[in-house]
């Protein structure tokens, strides 16, 4: 029998016996559509991933001081900075002047944070509001976050020193919002004050006006360094403790990667964006190895019911057989040609299971943003994502399983001695 | 027409072309079942020599040997001792893959009944064994049209087995037997399961057929009225052969 002979009657012996061969596939249909949703799902927030990173930049890197505070952080509660002085490679201005003169590097933003414990005030005809200080480079992107959008002035804060209010912020100063180019160029009151009841004014130009409803303000290195030498009651606050952390913008993700290794070795801690997405891929692999393993259990659980559709098939269809070896079938022939209808079983419950899974998807895909638009999440595109790589395999596995279970089933037909076979009722 | 008794078998028969290379020849050919624990012989020390173009007939009582001395010269079966050779081959030496071949390209089977199979049509159930020998598909369909066309049945490609009636089911099955062109048709009770008139129409088919092609047919048969059509009848009883009867025909000169 030649093998499109064996396909074409194996396919309408799987068709002339339609509900049974639904049914047998139904398990397959259920395992496949498991893994297509998992891993659709899996591959779509992989994606979202790679997308929210790629819009902050991979080409990014942030050096922190060695074995000191962490990056983003407002210092250890009630930390002592002196004492860990010694301990530290601090970021000199030096280095990050050095650091600027390097080629392949396109930017260079210092930041200093103050403690937490920073009681901070904006002062407006004569009232004082409590406000947050917003922390890092005012223009940059976030995480899960819309990039600030500003609407009137600069949110890049200059070198010489300068403010960023918030609508959030200006709002509740008591500011008129109405006209927020207004404000730009005039002097706000930044009040800070410790929990001793020790204050202290510092006059700031406002640069710009953010588009962010919470009350925040975003102060230049420059100032916040003098902030700093004030809560310190020193004068020497970046020559003692440095930079709490340096942003570097390199030209490519070649050259960050690159200088990422070269700054490690000169001793400062860096992490780089190229790093949380390695391992938050690496986390996503995890879970799509362990959504496709309960598909895979639940296609494993499917070919006990092919195995049984085919063990009943071949026990209506034994005289049939007996026929076929009459006629010179040879014992091969049958094998083959039972394990064909197997796998066509599982061939069909795999590419139901395909359509099925990626419809769901799709419906999802369209649910999802409903919700994060309610929610006003700044996150778009798609959370089901069925790669051609995912459509051919579960396709080819569904095949597979459908032929493991014919395996058994066939082998006893071709062993069918062709007499008994003939005299079967 | 007066059937005459040949104690001498098969040599000199007159339509024999290869007197001393029989077409089949069964030597001590002998086939024992265990049934449980006790063994029964369904065929013991069976001679049989067949020339090449001779219709014969095995007649006896149930249990008697016929279906097995059948199934052995099919291939269907092997001997127990003893061996039976058919153009050559021996098939109780040969491989599973010779006797494959063997049932494919040179033996077609009728069954008593019919064993179509029920999902193919009549046009499909011949063409299987071509599909079996890898025919082209064109020409497959093209010789199993022409196959029912020469047993009557032009009209009944498309027909399934059980809108057939059981001289139409009998005529695509022996429309099946002839489809690789074989060389032996081995028929069990071909009859047996059709009404006398029914009965005796497909057997004219058959005998029209095997003469026009030169085909050897053996062929298992209760009715004595089937049996007296044959070259030559065998009697078997008790897995023996009792006698053999040559009949005489008018019509019998090549």
């Amino acid at each position: 029998m030649t093998i499109p002979d064996q396909v074409r009657t194996a396919f309408s012996n799987v068709g002339r016996r339609k509900l049974r061969s639904a049914l047998a596939s139904l398990g397959v249909v259920v395992g496949t559509l498991t893994i297509v949703v998992m891993v659709s799902l899996a591959a779509g927030v992989r994606q979202q991933i790679n997308q929210q990173f790629a819009a902050i930049g991979l080409d990014r890197l942030t050096v922190t001081p060695s074995g000191g505070s962490r990056r983003g952080g407002f210092g250890p509660p009630g930390g002592f900075p002196f004492a860990a002085t010694a301990q530290k490679k601090v970021i000199t201005e030096q280095d990050v002047n050095s650091w600027k003169a390097l080629p392949g590097v396109t930017k260079v933003i210092p930041e200093v944070n103050l403690p937490s414990s920073v009681g901070l005030e904006l002062k407006w005809n004569g009232t004082n509001q409590s406000v947050r200080m917003g922390g890092g480079e005012a223009a940059g992107g976030m995480l899960f976050q819309e990039p600030p959008e500003s609407l009137a002035g600069s949110l890049e804060l200059l070198d010489s020193g300068g403010i960023v209010l918030s609508l959030g912020a200006m709002k509740a100063a008591g500011i008129s919002t109405n006209d927020p180019a207004r404000i730009i160029g005039q002097t706000v009151e930044t009040i800070l004050h410790t929990s001793r009841g020790d204050t202290q004014s510092f006059s700031l130009r406002v640069q710009g006006v953010s588009k962010d409803h919470s009350p925040q303000i975003q102060v230049s290195v420059a100032d916040r360094i003098a902030m700093k030498n004030w809560w310190f009651n020193a004068t020497n606050i970046l020559e003692r403790e440095g930079y709490d952390s340096v942003t570097l913008r390199a030209a490519d993700v070649t050259r960050a990667n690159a200088l990422s290794v070269q700054l490690r070795h000169a001793g400062f801690q860096v992490q780089s964006l190229e790093m949380f997405v390695t391992v938050a891929n690496r986390i996503v692999t995890a879970i799509t190895v362990m959504f496709t393993l309960i598909g895979s259990i639940a296609l494993l659980v499917a070919t006990i019911g092919i195995a049984n559709t085919m063990v009943m098939a071949i026990y209506e269809r034994t005289r049939e057989i007996g026929i076929l070896k009459a006629m010179g079938a040879s014992s091969r022939e049958i094998r083959q040609m039972f394990m064909l209808e197997a796998g066509f079983i599982g061939l069909i419950g795999g590419v139901f299971g395909l359509l099925f899974g990626w419809l769901i998807g799709l419906g999802l895909n369209q649910a999802i943003p409903i919700y994060l638009r309610y929610r006003e999440l700044p996150v778009h595109g798609n959370f089901f994502l069925v790669t051609l790589t995912l459509a051919v395999g579960v396709i080819a596995f569904a095949t597979f399983i459908g032929l493991v279970a014919g395996l058994l089933p066939a082998q006893r037909a071709a062993r069918l001695d062709p007499l008994e076979a003939l005299r079967h009722e | 027409m007066a059937p005459r008794l040949d104690a001498g078998g098969s040599v000199g028969n007159p339509s024999g072309f290869f007197m001393n290379d029989s077409f089949i020849h069964a030597n001590k050919l002998t086939r024992h079942y265990c049934v449980g624990k006790t063994e029964v012989a369904a065929l013991t020390d069976v001679d049989l020599l067949v020339q090449r173009g001779e219709f014969t007939a095995l007649v006896g009582p149930s249990g008697s040997g016929k279906s097995t001395l059948l199934n052995l010269i099919g291939g269907l079966d092997h001997p127990s001792d003893g061996e039976v050779t058919v153009d050559g081959l021996s098939l109780g030496a040969a491989t599973e893959p010779q006797l494959v071949r063997y049932r494919r390209e040179r033996v077609g089977f009728i069954f008593q009944s019919f064993n179509l199979i029920p999902t193919f049509s009549a046009v499909e159930n011949v063409e299987s064994p071509m599909m079996l020998a890898e025919t082209p598909r064109s020409v497959r369909r093209a010789r199993a049209t022409s196959l029912l066309e020469s047993v009557g049945l032009a009209s009944r490609f498309l027909h399934k087995p059980n809108e057939m009636s059981g001289g139409e089911k009998q005529r695509v099955a022996i429309a099946r037997a002839l489809a690789n062109r074989p060389l032996l048709l081995l028929a069990d009770e071909p009859t047996g399961n059709l009404d006398s008139k029914t009965g005796a129409a497909v057997l004219d088919l058959l005998c029209s057929l095997i003469k026009a092609q030169g085909l050897t047919m053996i062929m298992v048969t209760h009715d004595p009225e089937v049996a007296a059509r044959a070259d030559r009848i065998i009697h078997l009883r008790d897995g023996n052969v009792q006698r053999i009867e040559t009949t005489l025909k008018t019509e019998a000169t090549i």
